[in-house]
């Protein structure tokens, strides 16, 4: 039953044919074999009765005349009978008249029994021995003896064995046609299922899903065959579709990659935090500039960053933004150091509008505050003297007036003019001239406060604005010592060198509260002094002013 | 069915109760037979063995008329099947071996006939030889079946000759006197006839 189950189904299919083919051959063979040995049997018992009615009507007259000689005659055309085993007649009182053998009568039998009932084996003949007929003589109707007449069943036994040899012969051939058919025509049903079969073991070992099994008819298998392309085909896109999908996913992948190189390798400082603003990573860029390593940092919160150069409220306010946030921030790297950087801090979204993370790209800028610091320096001060200039003083002054309206308070404008530079520059050279310069003014430097301001206007003349002064005698005071310290020898490059100056002093807020007023009053107290032998300082005053009344061209001589 | 059944069983067990039954068949028959020979023994007290052959020709002669077909309108009497006997032994042999007998359905009538003169209304005339040939008349045309027992009976005009041939008795046919006469010998008949007739 399991080899059954095993077979291949045409072997089933076959199977199946030969059986139902098989049982019909077999079952009317049966019922036509049967239907001839009936036939057969019919037809010796008939031609056995015909033979034993025709040597009764034969011998009728031998026996009546007691002719056993015509009655043997009678008997021996049974001879032409190959059936015919034996016969007898036999007269009235039931005495042999007449007697036939053939060498088929068994032996030791003598006579027949003419006694016995015509024995006619019920059912098939072949089961018996031998058919009997007997058929009695009868003469006008009176009896006057019997014919028994014995057939043996041997040749009929052997025709039907030739028949049924014959007969098996046609059932063989029929077999064999049957199963030649059957082989054919079980392809019909088992040849679309081996080709499925065969193609969904192909499909299955080479995963080759575009192969298609070729459609038969549109009985089931047909259906069946259909909806196996059918899930080939669904199966071939969901393939492609999930190539389709590994190969954006790799690019994904290798975007994101990229990205994180990126990320990584740029000079930016890349600094990613979840919501609860911990530290989740950073790049190189970020341990280069604040010193801390990677594994050091990841879980902490960004405070650690956090300079005491601002307020509580800075950071509240920058982490309080719902947008991107930018600005210059004042950091502290691990070495305590505290540098400026520019900061960007990007909220990060996710798709329900929720901040997952924040992105904080930072840059030091703390070279670019050195540069700008420089700029502002090379833009307010003198280059030479790195006193400020004249931009700077008039700046400064303007702020130090506005305070004193404000707040009260008085001081001091001083102009200084250097005497005798000219001759200097031009006798001991350039050089020699920026020198003294340079020793001119740190000498003026010396003689003031550290918060007082001098200027190099230009050229040998200098300002210096005293502010916070009690009186203005504090003013000339400075300016004595000013002019005794600039009338002192200078000592630059090997040469003493002689120079005086000649200062202007005009206080504030007596004489004069703008600055223009100021710088032109102090301006005006210097000529006088030059005016009256130089090396020396003088204070303004309104008389100062009206005594002598100097033009504009006048200055350009004294200076 | 249920009756054939018994017969077959009777069938196969033929050496019992078949074989008793045959002996009491044969017992019976020997029975029924026993006066018939009482009578014949009788009879014979004359000459026994001429008794005996003339018990043997009347049951030839009574053959005869079965195998002979007389023409439909040859019989006088349609009642009766008339066999007419020339010869005082041959005519009581005869018709104590006869007696009862029938002929085609017809009782057998024997009548003895002293002369052959008078052979109306006979079918059949037995001529015996103790009445010599010159009593016999041939009846010539008319279909009377004539059965002798002399050496020249068919020259002198009869139809059937009893002969005795190796101790046997056998008979000679004059077919075509039958046959002018209207009669018709069976083949039957004819075969087993001694050629010394005209019979073939």
């Amino acid at each position: 039953m399991r080899l059954l189950r095993d077979a291949p189904i045409q072997w089933k299919l076959t199977l199946i044919i030969m059986l139902t083919c098989g049982v019909a051959v077999v079952l009317g063979v049966a019922a036509l074999a049967l239907r001839y040995v009936a036939a057969e049997q019919e037809n010796l018992t008939r031609h056995m009765a015909i033979l034993t009615r025709m040597v009764a009507t034969n011998a009728t007259s031998a026996l009546a005349f007691g002719d056993q000689e015509w009655a043997r005659r009678a008997l021996a055309a049974l001879e032409a009978e190959p059936e015919v085993c034996a016969a007898d007649v036999f007269d009235a009182d039931g005495k042999v008249f007449a007697s036939f053998r053939t060498p088929c009568a068994r032996q030791g039998e003598t006579a027949l029994d003419p006694t016995a009932e015509e024995s006619r084996p019920p059912g098939l003949l072949l089961l018996a021995d031998s058919l009997r007929v007997v058929q009695p003589i009868v003469l006008d109707e009176e009896r006057i003896g019997t014919v028994v007449l014995m057939a043996g069943l041997e040749p009929l036994r052997a025709d039907l064995l030739v028949d049924a040899v014959g007969l098996l012969c046609i059932v063989l051939v029929a077999g064999l046609v049957a199963f030649f058919f059957a082989s054919r025509l079980q392809k019909f049903v088992s040849e679309p299922i081996r080709r499925l079969a065969a193609t969904m073991k192909h499909v299955s070992a080479v995963k080759d899903y575009a192969r298609h099994v070729e459609s038969a008819g549109n009985d089931e298998i047909g259906e069946l065959i259909r909806g196996f392309n059918e899930m080939l085909d669904q199966i071939r896109l969901r393939d492609e579709q999930l190539q389709r999908n590994v190969t954006e996913r790799a690019k994904a992948a290798e975007v994101l990659r990229i990205h994180a190189k990126a990320l990584e390798n740029t000079v930016d400082s890349v600094m990613v935090l979840d919501a609860d603003r911990h530290i989740v990573w950073v790049n190189k860029a970020f341990t280069l500039m604040t010193g801390y390593e990677r594994e050091a940092v990841l879980g902490q919160a960004p405070e650690l960053l956090e300079s005491d150069r601002h307020a509580r409220a800075f950071y509240d306010d920058i982490w309080s933004q719902a947008g991107q946030w930018q600005g210059e921030v004042w950091s502290r790297r691990r070495n305590g150091d505290i540098f400026p950087q520019r900061l960007s801090i990007s909220p990060i979204r996710d798709q329900g509008g929720q901040i997952s993370h924040y992105v904080s790209v930072g840059n030091d800028i703390s070279p670019y505050k050195q540069y700008e610091a420089q700029l502002e320096h090379l833009a307010h001060h003198d280059t030479l003297t790195q006193l400020a200039n004249r931009g700077r003083f008039e700046t400064q002054l303007d702020e130090t007036l506005a305070r004193a309206r404000r707040l009260g308070g008085c001081g001091a404008v001083m102009f200084v003019d250097l005497d005798h530079f000219k001759a200097v520059n031009d006798t001991c050279g350039h050089a020699v001239g920026d020198q003294l310069l340079r020793a001119a003014s740190e000498r003026i430097r010396q003689c003031v406060r550290e918060s007082d301001l001098v200027a190099r206007l230009g050229g040998d003349e200098f300002a210096v604005l005293l502010d916070g002064l009690s009186s203005s005698s504090v003013a000339t005071k400075i300016a004595g010592n000013l002019v005794a310290s600039l009338a002192a020898p200078f000592n630059i490059a090997g040469k003493e060198l002689h120079i005086s100056s000649s200062i202007g002093i005009c206080c504030y807020p007596e004489h004069g509260s703008d600055a223009d007023e100021l710088v032109r009053n102090a301006d005006l107290a210097m000529y006088c002094i030059k005016e009256a032998g130089r090396n020396g300082f003088r204070l303004y005053s309104p008389e100062l002013a009206a005594a002598s009344p100097l033009t504009e061209d006048a200055a350009p001589v004294a200076g | 069915m249920s009756l054939s059944r018994p017969s077959s069983t009777e069938l196969r067990c033929s050496r019992g109760i078949a074989g008793l039954r045959r002996w009491l068949r044969l017992a019976l028959v020997f029975v029924f037979t026993l006066p018939g020979a009482g009578f014949a023994t009788y009879g014979a007290e004359a000459d026994d063995a001429l008794v005996v052959e003339y018990q043997l020709k009347a049951a030839f002669v009574y053959n005869f008329a079965k195998f002979v077909e007389w023409p439909v309108d040859g019989g006088a009497d349609a009642g009766a099947f008339t066999l007419c006997v020339v010869g005082e032994l041959p005519y009581r042999v005869m018709q104590q071996a006869l007696a009862g007998k029938r002929i085609r359905g017809l009782p057998l009538v024997i009548r003895s006939l002293n002369a052959p003169t008078g052979v109306d209304g006979c079918q059949l005339l037995f001529v015996g030889a103790g009445a010599g040939h010159l009593s016999f008349a041939p009846v010539g045309a008319v279909p009377v079946l004539t059965v002798g027992e002399s050496g020249d009976f068919l020259r002198s005009g009869g139809m059937i000759n009893l002969v005795r041939v190796d101790n046997r008795l056998r008979f000679e046919i004059a077919r075509s006197t039958g046959e002018r006469a209207g009669l018709k010998f069976s083949s039957q008949l004819l075969k087993l006839a001694t050629p010394a007739g005209d019979a073939p």
